[in-house]
């Protein structure tokens, strides 16, 4: 129960209510700043069991998040650089929350589309759940990642409290 | 009014921020246009009743309908030629 404030929060949005930023949906043991590994499956599960422990998803999301990958991968070359965004299909009982992770270095995914692979540098790990805030966060990630002047923080913040200071609308 | 169908992976997450861009552009161009979400997997029984399909993943060569690449809005390199390409699709 390390995260009830976010699943306070959670459990008080109604649909429509305005989410203000992403840094809510983003609990503090999910930001895995330089994480050594090169390995996608493993960066994809030490992200999913750090939303599982924050009780946002199910313990198998990891598995979910892998096989789904292999499926359809999410590697991404964006205005903002090489990012990836696993997830899967969501399951009744999880929330929405995401995870953020910048390995030590560059992980290799499969790029969406069959586009050959990605060097991912940030990845963001996203567990879904639908209705207008999912739809507003999903937004919110896809804004910070094609905007360099952000993801260039992202790859040199110091501190998860850095990395929620670049998640917050008003930082841009 | 025009259909059109956003196709990605789950359905749910790279869909849905595509289907969004997708419906205020159109908005903004006056094309009054139903969008609606699938997974690529329903599409292996075509889109039938679409003017339009807008991917993220690669599409089943069952769709008759014109398919575009929807991963300019993921990744904003060449939003502005993918949303000329769509408007060109949906209107008459």
């Amino acid at each position: 129960m390390r995260c009830r404030g976010l699943q306070y929060s959670l459990a008080h949005m109604t649909v429509g209510e305005s989410l203000t930023d992403l840094a809510e949906l983003v609990p503090d043991q999910a930001i895995l700043l330089d994480l050594d590994t090169a390995d996608r499956d493993a960066l994809i599960r030490a992200m999913a069991d750090a939303l599982a422990e924050a009780g946002i998803v199910d313990r198998d999301y990891a598995e979910r998040c892998i096989a789904r990958e292999r499926e359809n991968p999410t590697g991404l070359v964006t205005t903002g650089g090489s990012i990836a965004l696993p997830h899967a299909d969501p399951r009744a009982g999880e929330q929405m929350g995401v995870a953020i992770a910048r390995p030590t270095t560059p992980v290799e995914f499969d790029a969406m589309a069959d586009e050959g692979t990605v060097q991912a540098r940030i990845v963001f790990l996203l567990a879904v759940a639908g209705g207008e805030t999912h739809l507003e966060a999903l937004a919110e990630v896809i804004d910070i990642v094609q905007d360099p002047e952000r993801m260039s923080g992202l790859l040199a913040a110091a501190t998860p409290e850095e990395v929620k200071r670049l998640l917050r609308r008003d930082s841009r | 009014m025009k259909r059109v169908l956003i196709a990605c992976g789950t359905g749910i997450a790279t869909s849905t921020v595509v289907a969004d861009k997708v419906r205020k552009h159109l908005k903004a161009n006056g094309i009054e246009a139903k969008v609606d979400q699938t997974k690529v997997s329903e599409l292996h029984r075509g889109a039938k009743g679409y003017d339009l399909v807008v991917a993220t993943t690669n599409v089943p060569k069952s769709v008759e309908a014109p398919v575009v690449n929807g991963l300019p809005f993921l990744t904003g390199v060449g939003v502005d030629k993918v949303l000329d390409e769509i408007v060109e699709h949906l209107q008459d």
